[in-house]
């Protein structure tokens, strides 16, 4: 008897097993999805482009484009303490980055535009070229 | 709509934002041009008169705010709605770029029905305001119509020997002229300008050809006939209405030139040897007094003679204030001079021109009478 309830203990700690795993799956999975769309939020794009692939396609594609080198340039104005300069082009790349639902990277131009200091701007440059990487092969995927 | 009033300019440096923008306005309709800078802007602006310009603030060498800037200065854009597309959102940026004269802002990112709910309303107001213009400038143009078909050309009356440079600066002018037959023989020229170039003034101008016929008659002295005119101006015309006028009365039988001058500016007279002569008499302004003074003066004429009557215009009246009126004086005498072997249609174009020479913007209506006598 003993022997019967301890594999039925057994089993139903197997079951609350079983059932808690495909749970923390499914939130590990939401959680991967929720950071993939702030990288790239397709639907926000979509539905500023009334939902027409062929030009969310196009707008990426001019995208992939011309901002890895306004990206690098501001890489460059950084590395020489050219700082104002780097700001204007947070500014000007932060529009395209919201346009084309690029959440994350907006966010952080958003916040060297906004830096107090060079050296706060120094600091959030290699989030930014990560980040960026990210949205590059994230968005070579949709195109 | 035309094409063109349909048509909306989308100025950004960054082609993510041009190509998201233009796709979006394309698919609703509208006609879509494209510029990557503010003076790139400007010149398609000038050019294509875009119905509408969606603008980019920062932007490299030239900002929107300059750009929307020197729009606004151009006569043939200023009235070009501007709206902003900006993530400039900040209260200062917002009131600089109504300050420059733009008319509305859409934050980056832009949300699509926003910028075309925007675009839809400033075309359709723009389109209304240009209805009206055109309605009002149609209805000034058959006014003009009207004014000019009661004005007498040369060939109309080829024994008064005249030459006529006229000029409305509006579609209403405040300036007037006759020439007309008072007798066999005797010949009346009449150059008036009336203040205001408004609807007032244009049918002012009607009221002046009819009363100014009316009343030169053999029976009346060109004195009387003034006294007359200003008796009924003085019950006809608006309050704060005048005129000033030249009055010229030619009498070929006994070789004579009677002048009448109500406040209007002297005769220039060209004998057919020598140096010109102004031509000058008291009188007051038309439709003002009832005591009004008006003299008469007759100057003898041997043949040959050639005269100018004018308005101020031709003199005074341009951009900048090149000139005072002696000086004007001085170079219509000077150039009367030169032209005196033309005709007297050709002299007076001609003169009209050098006057204005230089560029010189008119700010007046202008009014040139020559005569041969």
């Amino acid at each position: 008897m003993a022997d019967i309830l301890k594999k039925w203990l057994l089993d139903v700690n197997n079951t609350n097993d079983t059932i808690e795993k495909p749970k923390k799956q499914k939130q590990k999975l939401e959680s991967s999805s929720q950071d993939k769309k702030s990288v790239f939020n397709k639907a926000s794009v979509m539905d500023r482009l009334m939902g027409d692939a062929d030009i969310v396609k196009i707008v990426i594609e001019a995208f992939l484009v011309e901002i890895p080198g306004k990206i690098e340039l501001l890489v460059k104005h950084t590395d020489a303490a050219e700082y104002s300069e780097a700001k204007q082009l947070a500014h000007a790349i932060k529009g395209a980055a919201g346009n084309i639902g690029a959440e994350d990277l907006y966010t952080k131009l958003l916040k060297i535009e906004h830096a107090e200091s060079g050296a706060a701007i120094n600091d959030k440059v290699p989030d930014l070229k990560e980040g960026f990487q990210k949205l590059k092969n994230i968005l070579k995927r949709e195109i | 709509m035309s094409n063109k009033d349909m048509s909306v300019l989308v100025v950004d440096d960054t082609s993510v934002n041009v190509i998201m923008l233009a796709a979006i306005l394309k698919t609703n309709g509208y006609t879509v041009l494209t510029a990557d800078s503010g003076p790139k802007a400007r010149e398609i602006a000038l050019r294509e008169q875009p119905g509408i310009i969606l603008l980019d603030i920062m932007m490299p060498g030239e900002d929107g705010f300059e750009t929307c800037q020197k729009l606004k200065k151009n006569a043939i854009t200023a009235d070009i709605p501007v709206i902003f597309i900006s993530s400039l959102n900040d209260p200062d940026s917002i009131v600089k770029g109504l300050t420059v004269g733009g008319l509305d802002f859409v934050s980056k990112p832009f949300n699509k029905d926003e910028v075309l709910a925007r675009v839809r309303n400033y075309l359709k107001l723009r389109h209304t305001y240009l209805r009206v213009i055109e309605e009002q400038a149609n209805r000034l143009r058959q006014i003009q119509d009207a004014q000019q078909s009661i004005l007498v050309h040369p060939n109309d009356l080829q024994e008064a020997n005249f030459g006529i440079v006229y000029e409305p600066i509006q579609e209403a002018g405040g300036d007037f002229y006759d020439v007309f037959k008072i007798s066999s023989g005797v010949f009346g020229y009449f150059v008036a300008d009336i203040s205001g170039h408004d609807l007032g003034a244009s049918y002012a101008t009607s009221a002046l050809k009819a009363l100014i016929r009316q009343n030169s008659s053999p029976l009346y002295s060109p004195e009387e006939t003034i006294r007359i005119v200003n008796s009924v101006l003085l019950s006809i015309l608006s309050d704060g209405q005048h005129l000033t006028a030249a009055y010229i009365c030619l009498d070929h039988n006994k070789s004579v030139l009677h002048l009448v001058n109500a406040a209007h500016l002297p005769v220039l007279f060209m004998p057919q040897r020598g140096d010109p002569q102004w031509l000058e008499v008291d009188g007051d302004v038309l439709g003002a007094f009832n005591d009004a003074h008006f003299s008469c003066r007759s100057f003898p004429l041997l043949g040959g003679e050639r005269f100018f009557a004018f308005s101020d215009g031709l003199l005074e009246s341009f951009e900048g204030q090149t000139r005072t009126r002696a000086q004007g004086m001085q170079e219509l005498s000077n150039f009367a001079l030169n032209t005196r072997a033309l005709q007297i249609q050709e002299a007076s174009s001609e003169i009209a021109k050098l006057m204005f020479e230089n560029s010189r913007k008119k700010e007046d209506d202008v009014v040139l009478l020559g005569v041969d006598i």
